[in-house]
């Protein structure tokens, strides 16, 4: 008989609803007449029923016959309802079967699972590999019915990961969390308690569970399918989606085609969500390579750090002074919004170049906007190479590849260039990349020194793109040394950035990861725990303390 | 309440029948205020199950006499002891659509598993769990603990 309070809970329930036959009544007694956690249940059980002021039984269990009170006759009434799990069966749900020559308990029992399944997740478990188109059950569903029989079985067979995936399926999440209680430590078990986080509603938790599962291996389905799941439930459709392109690419039958699904799906609703969105990268990229036309003054009111940082790109890859100059009205608002002349200056300047310039310019900016555009193959070195043998003239080109192209050992030159534009959007960038260069080396005081000098400039929200990176690195600084009061300072100071550049939607708002007490996982570090705002929220309400967060950028900051 | 405690296992009028001796040997002693039917449930509830230890143990049949009852009440009231079948139905319309649908056929409308499986479309064991899930909720809503 199995021990699980919840599956006998269920039967003493059943019992007590004269939906039981006799021999699971018995059990259901004999269970009884131990667990005081059944007895309280059954004091609830009665106590509702008095509440209702239902004293008669169900019409269809009342035994006929029904004698008056028989001094020394003890009467056994027959419910005439079938075994629960031969019902379930009955009704194509869940039901064991034995495999191979019946009889013999010392099988291994196959798990005849319905056609479909009740839940979005997946479960490590063989029983469950097989792929299974999810059925959405209408406001949130109560999963599949499990017989008790089969649970019971697993139970006593140790398979605990099946009967956690079971359990879980059947929406008894409290007995499948126990279940992967008494399972060995691993990324099976890790990417399981993914899917159980994420059936509890709780998608940071099911996140981090996911990502450690994925630490131990890397290309287990189950927990990059979970951690999609949890990606996109907390607002990351971008990177969910880039998720779930891996079980696309892995192939397995039917698995790979509701990742298909879901991806299609997940992109297209982002595609449709206005400005903030791949419509608007879109835009620019194709105002960089003279696909499109240039971003719009709307789009540098609502996206103005994007806005800037796409316009210099826009600027650096004009191949002739017409390309340049169709991008004055947006330098106009740009240099508005910040009260100088400088994006305006900048234009002027290129587009005045004197066609012997333009010779030498035009193949370099087309070059450039390969290196934008991620086309060019060598990461921009060749460019680099052949920018510096070039005039001043071309100073602000050389600037943006040496910024793309990156590396230390460019660092100096960077900062000759951005020292010569005198602009402040280029020089908070330098003062970031000294400060996140010295937290490198381990240099934490005069980082702290840089970082702080750099952000005494982030008055308002003149330059907020920037000054949220720098309150980012500020929060990596005072988070590494466990200065928890000041680093949730700047983690509010970089969500305030954030907002206030306009880069809210998770694209641009990058997945930070936020792990709290795990600064990695198997090593490597970890992406993506959570949007660096709800990294935020978490700790302001004390539930992470940010802790040792690990901040690891997205490509493309 | 007895016929569905009993089901299968005893004569549901008999622990009926003890119930109400239990009640006239201890009403006297019930303080002012006592909500008896609240009382009486418990008293059921532990013969019943002091019933079941016996059997268990294979000891004979005990008597009224051998069975240890709960002490009424002072004993902190059950959370269900103050509730009508309006409160239940209250508590009930806060349940979410599918475990309101299953248990307010059952609870209200007097339908069995079945008849609700039909109605609604879904497996019978679908029902037992929702009606049950339905339950527990109530329990929280109504004021009852959350053992989750």
């Amino acid at each position: 008989m199995t021990t699980d309070p919840d599956d006998l809970h269920a039967l003493v329930a059943r019992h007590f609803d004269g939906e039981l036959s006799d021999a699971d009544s018995a059990r259901a007694l004999d269970h009884l007449t131990v667990c005081a956690q059944c007895q309280a249940e059954l004091g609830d059980l009665v106590g509702l029923e008095v509440a209702l002021g239902r004293e008669a039984p169900h019409a269809d269990v009342r035994p006929a016959g029904r004698s008056p009170i028989a001094a020394g006759r003890r009467r056994r009434w027959v419910a005439p309802v079938a075994l629960v799990g031969a019902l379930a069966a009955a009704a194509g749900v869940v039901a064991v079967v034995r495999g191979g020559s019946a009889g013999k308990a010392a099988e291994a029992p196959a798990l005849a699972l319905a056609a479909s399944r009740a839940v979005e997740v997946r479960f490590t478990a063989p029983a469950f590999a097989r792929y299974r188109p999810y059925a959405v059950e209408r406001g949130g569903g109560t999963g599949e019915a499990l017989s008790l029989e089969a649970l019971a079985r697993l139970e006593r067979q140790g398979d605990l990961a099946t009967l956690a995936a079971a359990q879980a399926s059947g929406g008894e999440l409290a007995a499948a969390r126990r279940a992967l209680a008494g399972m060995a430590p691993g990324p099976g078990r890790d990417a399981d308690l993914a899917a159980l986080e994420l059936l509890a509603g709780h998608a940071e938790d099911a996140l981090i569970a996911s990502e450690q599962a994925l630490a131990g291996a890397p290309t287990l389905a189950a927990a990059q399918w979970n951690r999609a799941l949890a990606l996109h439930g907390l607002g990351l459709e971008l990177v969910a989606a880039h998720t779930l392109d891996q079980v696309v690419a892995a192939g397995e039958p039917g698995w790979a085609d509701e990742a298909r699904a879901k991806v299609t799906a997940w992109r297209a609703a982002l595609a449709q969500r206005g400005p903030n969105s791949v419509a608007f990268t879109s835009a620019a990229r194709a105002m960089v390579d003279r696909t499109g036309p240039a971003l719009t003054v709307a789009d540098a009111i609502a996206r103005p750090g994007l806005t800037r940082l796409y316009f210099h790109d826009a600027l650096r890859g004009a191949a002739d002074a017409a390309e340049a100059r169709a991008l004055a009205p947006l330098a106009a608002e740009l240099d508005r919004q910040v009260g100088n002349q400088l994006a305006t200056a900048a234009v002027t300047r290129v587009a005045a170049l004197p066609a012997s310039t333009w010779t030498a310019r035009t193949p370099l900016a087309r070059a450039y906007r390969d290196l934008v555009l991620g086309r060019a193959a060598d990461g921009g070195a060749a460019l680099v190479a052949r920018l510096g043998r070039a005039p001043a003239a071309l100073d602000d080109l050389k600037l943006g590849a040496l910024v793309l192209a990156g590396g230390p050992s460019r660092a100096a030159e960077v900062e000759r260039l951005v020292a010569a534009t005198g602009d402040p959007w280029f020089e908070l960038m330098v003062v970031r990349d000294r400060g996140r260069a010295l937290l490198t080396t381990g240099a934490l005081d005069r980082a702290e020194v840089v970082l702080r000098g750099g952000y005494a400039r982030c008055d308002g929200r003149l330059w907020a793109h920037r000054c949220a990176h720098l309150a980012i690195e500020l929060f990596t600084l005072y988070a590494s040394q466990t200065r928890y009061v000041e680093a949730e300072a700047f983690a509010g100071e970089a969500v305030r950035q954030f907002r206030a550049s306009g880069a809210t939607e998770p694209e641009v708002t990058r997945p930070w990861g936020c792990l709290g007490p795990r600064p990695s996982v198997g090593g490597r570090l970890v992406l993506a725990a959570a949007t660096f705002e709800r990294c935020w929220r978490a700790s302001a309400s004390g539930r992470l303390r940010v802790a040792a967060a690990m901040l690891t950028p997205a490509a493309g900051w | 309440m007895a016929t569905k405690l009993c089901r299968g296992t005893f004569d549901a009028e008999d622990l009926a029948q003890d119930v109400l001796l239990k009640v006239v040997h201890q009403y006297d002693r019930l303080p002012p205020g006592t909500n008896h039917a609240a009382w009486m449930a418990r008293v059921m509830r532990n013969l019943f199950i002091d019933r079941l230890r016996a059997r268990a143990s294979r000891r004979p049949a005990i008597g009224l006499d051998d069975v240890v009852v709960a002490a009424p009440p002072p004993e902190e009231p059950a959370w269900w002891e103050e509730l009508s079948r309006d409160d239940v139905r209250a508590g009930t319309a806060q349940l979410p659509d599918e475990l309101r649908g299953a248990f307010e056929r059952f609870a209200f409308d007097g339908q069995s598993y079945k008849e609700i499986s039909a109605a609604l479309g879904i497996p019978v064991a679908t029902v037992g769990t929702r009606v049950l899930r339905a339950r527990r909720r109530l329990r929280v809503i109504l004021g009852g603990r959350d053992d989750d």
